[in-house]
């Protein structure tokens, strides 16, 4: 693997929940638990799972919108945690899912867009109006769109000049959580298309979070699947379907809606209490091949005959 | 349900400390000596020397708290000088009127104005709801006090409907009909604002819960439409509508204190104001406490009425 | 801020508070130069002059001081005390909202608590304690006014604040190297000045009322400075023999405070987003239907829709929503009816039983058969027997559109009880259980005692689809019922509905903008675009052989997983405006096969056996 360009050791992550006696302790829910990953430069790297998994938490500390409970967070070798909030958001920039609720409905396109460049470039005037010129044409707006309100725009166009405002910080790294998942599918494809070019021109590294299998698929290299806050799978996008090695990957990939196959799913299955996590394997009570061993020992990642890393007791047995 | 009760009742103790914190350093910030205010400037140092050592004054501030504190959860709040008695007595005899005043006219606000409220709301841009919009807009300019008196003019004075002021006549009163008579002014004059509002909050909470999607999902179901309004629109509306009410009954136990003075209602509010203007510090203290305290009381039953109405909520 | 006064003058209530607003404050700012005896001027022989009587206009008071000038000297006192003490308030309790709402934890802990336990003096009262203090006086009553209204300010900024302080764009700024302060004054603050303002319209008249009222008690202004209420005070003494003297000042406050209540609810109508766009609407129980000489009802089984238009009439001109729609919905078939947002889907679906919004909806042309008869022409007691009784819904959002406040066992019951009276308590509840159990709940007495809010998303919308189910329908329409779930949920979600609507030979209208969903569930599938209709056929012809160039468009821009095979493939430009549609075929600016001859004339659906294409380049496969 080429030199890593982020890394994470051990990341966890839990948020006190709302007391709702002072008799009773304090309950946290455990969002991320020890997730470990590494990145390398130029990688498009996919984050997937379903909603509660602790994939948008993993997002928001990688920006630094959170800070990690315990765990250490490196970007190009440097511990982001001796970064300024500078050199950070100059590093690693943020996209959100919601394109109208990331702009300051108060603000003009110019106003919004000149922030960054100022503050964390310190560009002057002309300069600022040079550049933002430029990233117009680099994210396909008329410049006209430059003076008009956040409102004024569709979602796809919204979305756009997110990208516009992350791309100014100049980072290495453009963190993705859900970018084309309130977009329409038409949409969705214009969006993954622009990012792919863009990449390509400014030599990005991607974090890229999803809920679709179908759209990480296409556009990662590899992908870390997510249960309960933690990683069960790294592996590579291609893989993702038919070299799947955790049980709750292939469920995932399985349950996708494909045009010519019929409905699969599993009978039940629903995700455990979040406040009263299971011991041992997360994923088990939905597994069929949960055997005792599952129950007590949490499998933890390893690399498996296959080259992947996942977290099963049985990753190498089929 | 129980648990919750206790939870709240606990979580109102600190507000309530808070409450006897502010009224007892508000009030000992009173420039000037009691003691002096009630022997007269004409007292000797020794006399007032005296008496500030009867009353405690003597003593450091927070000191003088704690004990002001221990006799009042003794049900002990002093004794007024102007009237000369202990301050519970008379607070307890003033409430009583206070209460019959204002608990009238918390349920007409309650009654009138949610279902004002609802009917302009299904009614929305009809004449019906047109006309209560203007009442309402009506009824919340107008003063109070000023309405009370022009109440007094036209059905007391002009109509002789309704006896002038008092809470009974002085002759031969004090049965039941006596004290309605009485009562039929004061209470409607202290009403209708916090009726107005009511009304204004309760329309537009059921126009935003019209809005909701669970409404549609009723039609659907193909409930009948005075169902869909009464058991799916009003039941959820009323739960937003409900921390007004207890609002409300804050504003009505203010009012009260306009509309004493002009009906010359025996109550707390009107004690208050000659408390005040007699410097009668012990009378103030103890009659604000007491008011508050109630208040925080009500606003409590008011919460867990939301509780039991909203299942989301506690828990 | 223009746009703002405009829409305040367009108010014609919020115009006439204002123009009394105005009326008084230019004759209080003109107070002075009018000439006006000295109000304090006593002349006991002149004591309760009539108004008109020989040189007072307005009268004499009981000292016989001039009631014109009193009035006016005390109107610019009362006005200028009232604002004051209101622009206190704001000022204070803003600050105190916005720095707790932006820092949170123990900032807003402390400041809240210290809020809460003003809150808890019914507030006449802390304003008297207020007063006692400091002693009666009106500066004194100012500060007791302004202290009492800190809280209102407070808790409504302090609200406001901490949605914006969470909000996306404010994660964003500080990503764009904003600090904590640079962040409140450039990306908060300029999204609270709505709330203050409005917060500031509708209780100025309150304070201007609360300093009166304490001026009438005596504690407010003192003899000879004299405002509005303190001139009432001192008149009540002759209330009966002489209302002139209580009447005046009495109105001039009513009048002002009623001016001011008139603009504050034109500002807040006017600044409340949700209220500028007629967002608080009423809607009826049916979509309001306003179209001349329909079609004739089908005869046929099923479900039959013709030439169904429905628009939303806001703004000047209407958004066609929904253009000529014609569709059939054969017994116990599933037709599937794909479309992006925005292509009339929905509307579509809601328009069958009159369930869209209305107002603005307005179903304008068309008809939808049931039974041989005109759904659209039914009064509302039929069109309520027939809903959920043999046509039912499923919706989108299974948390939203499930009563929170009503047991499941609660909401499934009222779906019979409103089509058979008379059913016992036992017998609905046995029948209750039975749905959940066909929707593969597996304990049903659990459930039914349960609120929404306590079940998983996926157990909700089982219980949405059980709901529908109630009456054994004819036709179920569930509008996007997975589009709210996760992949593995909605794959046990689809297979019950697919199972149950084959077991119970239920027809289905599954409205969906995923493809691949559809491609699962469908036997016929209608693709739908701007409104309109583009391509109607038999799933498997539509999906292996679409005729539509948006058809296979969206086919080749819905990726699916296990195909590797890259990016999917975009749709350039986007779908034209509602308000303002293009007069040919709607979809010629993003086409490749587009001609001269697309964009001239409105394009007609063209029908070869099973199958309807909306494209003049499309040639039917014939024999």
């Amino acid at each position: 693997m080429a030199e890593a360009m982020v890394t994470a050791r051990d990341l966890n992550k839990s948020f006190a929940q709302k007391r709702l006696s002072i008799l009773k302790p304090r309950q946290y829910l455990h969002a991320v638990k020890n997730v470990s990953l590494e990145i390398a430069r130029g990688e498009t790297f996919g984050v997937i799972g379903e909603s509660g998994c602790g994939k948008s938490t993993l997002a928001r500390m990688m920006v630094g919108l959170h800070g990690p409970d315990s765990g250490v967070i490196r970007f190009a070798g440097r511990d982001a945690a001796s970064l300024s909030a500078h050199e950070r958001h100059g590093m690693v920039q943020y996209v959100f899912q919601d394109p109208a609720g990331s702009l300051n409905p108060r603000k003009t396109i110019r106003q919004i867009l000149a922030t960054p460049l100022k503050l964390l470039r310190g560009l002057g005037k002309q300069e600022t109006r040079e550049r933002l010129d430029e990233i117009m044409r680099a994210v396909n707006l008329p410049l006209e769109a430059l003076d008009r309100f956040p409102h004024e725009f569709s979602g796809g166009q919204a979305q756009r000049i997110c990208i516009a405002r992350a791309l100014l910080a100049e980072p290495d790294i453009i963190v993705l959580d859900e970018p084309v998942s309130a977009l329409d599918v038409s949409i969705q494809a214009q969006i993954l298309e622009l990012l792919a070019d863009l990449k390509e021109k400014f030599d990005l590294t991607y974090i890229f979070i999803s809920h679709d299998l179908a759209v990480v698929e296409g556009f990662c290299d590899r992908v870390a699947v997510m249960y309960f806050g933690e990683i069960v799978e790294v592996t590579g996008s291609r893989s993702l379907f038919s070299g799947a090695r955790h049980p709750y990957t292939r469920l995932l990939a399985h349950t996708a809606p494909r045009r010519g196959d019929d409905i699969l799913a599993e009978a039940d299955g629903e995700l455990p209490d979040p406040l009263n996590p299971p011991k041992g394997c997360a994923f088990r009570a939905r597994c069929s091949k949960s055997s005792d061993i599952c129950a007590t020992i949490n499998p933890g990642l390893k690399t498996t005959n296959a080259g992947s890393d996942v977290a099963c007791h049985f990753a190498d047995e089929d | 349900m129980g648990r919750y009760i206790l939870f709240r009742a606990a979580a109102s103790v600190p507000v309530l400390l808070g409450i006897t914190i502010i009224v007892f350093f508000i009030l000992s910030m009173i420039p000037g000596d009691p003691a002096t205010a009630i022997l007269g400037s004409y007292a000797t140092p020794e006399n007032v020397a005296r008496l500030n050592a009867q009353l405690g004054l003597d003593r450091p501030l927070v000191q003088r708290y704690f004990i002001w504190l221990g006799n009042l959860l003794h049900g002990d709040l002093g004794r007024s000088f102007s009237l000369n008695r202990p301050v519970i007595d008379e607070i307890l005899e003033r409430f009583n009127a206070t209460v019959i005043l204002s608990g009238l006219a918390f349920l007409i606000c309650s009654v009138f104005g949610v279902a004002a409220g609802v009917i302009s709301a299904i009614r929305q841009y009809g004449v019906l709801d047109k006309l209560i919009t203007l009442t309402v807009l009506i009824g919340i300019s107008v003063p109070s006090f000023f309405l009370g008196m022009m109440m007094i003019l036209y059905f007391a004075v002009s109509l002789r409907w309704f006896p002038v002021s008092g809470m009974y006549a002085l002759y031969g009163g004090g049965d039941l009909p006596d004290l309605i008579s009485h009562l039929v002014m004061p209470a409607t004059a202290l009403a209708v604002v916090a009726t107005g509002v009511v009304a204004r909050m309760s329309r537009s909470a059921m126009l935003e819960v019209l809005r909701l999607d669970f409404i549609r999902t009723a039609r659907a179901k193909g409930v009948r439409e005075s169902r869909v309004v009464l058991r799916h629109a009003l039941r959820h509306a009323i739960v937003s509508i409900l921390p007004i009410l207890g609002l409300q009954a804050g504003f009505v136990l203010s009012g009260a204190v306009y509309i004493e003075i002009v009906f010359q209602w025996p109550g707390i509010g009107r004690m208050l104001v000659d408390a005040i203007l007699t410097r009668d510090i012990m009378l103030v203290q103890g009659g604000v406490l007491f008011v508050a305290a109630c208040y925080v009381l009500f606003n409590i039953v008011v919460d867990v009425a939301q509780i039991w109405l909203d299942p989301r909520l506690g828990r | 801020m223009m746009p703002l006064a405009r829409r305040i003058v367009r108010n014609r209530l919020a115009a006439f508070g204002a123009g009394l607003l105005l009326t008084v404050t230019c004759l209080c700012l003109a107070t002075p130069f009018l000439g006006l005896v000295d109000p304090n001027i006593i002349n006991t022989a002149d004591r309760f002059t009539m108004p008109f009587d020989e040189g007072y206009i307005l009268g004499a008071d009981h000292l016989g001081r001039d009631i014109l000038s009193r009035l006016l000297w005390g109107t610019r006192l009362s006005l200028a005390v009232g604002l004051t003490a209101a622009l206190i308030a704001a000022l204070a309790g803003s600050l105190i909202g916005i720095a707790a709402g932006f820092f949170g934890g123990r900032v807003d802990a402390l400041l809240m608590r210290s809020v809460d336990v003003l809150m808890a003096f019914p507030y006449i009262l802390l304003a008297l304690a207020i007063v006692a203090v400091l002693g009666p006086g009106l500066m004194n009553a100012l500060i007791a006014v302004a202290v009492v209204n800190v809280p209102f300010f407070a808790r409504n900024v302090r609200g406001m604040t901490l949605v914006i302080a969470r909000s996306d764009f404010i994660a964003a700024a500080r990503l764009s190297g904003r600090g904590n302060l640079s962040l409140l004054l450039f990306e908060v603050l300029p999204n609270l000045w709505a709330v203050i303002i409005v917060a500031f319209s509708t209780t100025v008249g309150w304070m201007i009322l609360e300093t009166a009222g304490l001026s009438f008690l005596g504690l407010g202004s003192q003899p000879p400075q004299s405002d509005l209420g303190s001139m009432l005070g001192e008149a009540r003494a002759a209330l009966i023999t002489n209302p002139h003297t209580s009447l005046i000042p009495g109105l001039m406050i009513f009048v002002i405070v009623m001016g001011i209540n008139l603009l504050g609810d034109g500002m807040r109508d006017a600044l409340d987003p949700r209220l500028s766009k007629g967002g608080l609407q009423r809607s009826r129980p049916v979509t309001e239907i306003d179209r001349s000489k329909p079609p004739a009802p089908s005869r046929q089984p099923g479900l039959h829709l013709s030439g169904l238009c429905t628009e939303f009439r806001v703004g000047s001109s209407p958004l066609l929503a929904v253009r000529n729609v014609t569709l059939g919905l054969a017994p116990g078939e599933c037709l599937a009816i794909v479309g992006e947002s925005g292509s009339g889907k929905s509307v579509t679906a809601l328009s069958v039983m009159g369930l869209v919004a209305s107002p603005p909806a307005v179903i304008t042309a068309g008809t939808v058969s049931y039974g041989g008869r005109d759904l659209l022409a039914q009064t509302y007691d039929v069109l309520r027997g027939l809903r959920g009784h043999r046509i039912a819904y499923i919706f989108q959002d299974p948390l939203n559109s499930l009563h929170p406040m009503l047991t499941v066992g609660e909401q499934l019951t009222e779906a019979m009880q409103s089509h058979e009276a008379g059913l016992s308590s036992d017998r609905l509840r046995e029948r209750a259980t039975k749905l959940l159990e066909d929707v593969r709940i597996a304990n049903p007495a659990h459930v039914l005692a349960s609120y929404p809010h306590m079940l998983s998303g996926g157990m909700r919308q089982r219980i949405s689809i059980a709901m529908a189910l109630a009456n054994d329908p004819d036709v179920i329409i569930a509008d996007e019922p997975t589009t709210a779930l996760d992949v593995t949920v909605q794959a046990q979600v689809l297979k019950i509905l697919d199972r149950l609507r084959r077991e119970k030979g239920v027809g289905l209208v599954f409205i969906s903008h995923d493809l691949n969903v559809v491609a699962q569930i469908s036997d016929r599938i209608a693709v739908m675009y701007a409104g309109q209709i583009v391509e109607n056929g038999p799933s498997r012809d539509v999906l292996d052989d679409p005729a539509h160039p948006y058809t296979r468009a969206l086919l080749a821009c819905s990726p699916q997983i296990g195909m590797a095979a890259g990016l999917p493939k975009p749709i350039g430009g986007s779908l034209p405006p509602a308000d303002n549609l293009p007069a040919g075929c709607t979809f010629a600016a993003r086409c490749s096969l587009a001609s001269k001859a697309c964009r001239a004339l409105p394009v007609d659906l063209v029908i070869s056996d099973e199958r309807e294409v909306r494209c003049i380049k499309w040639e039917p496969a014939h024999g």
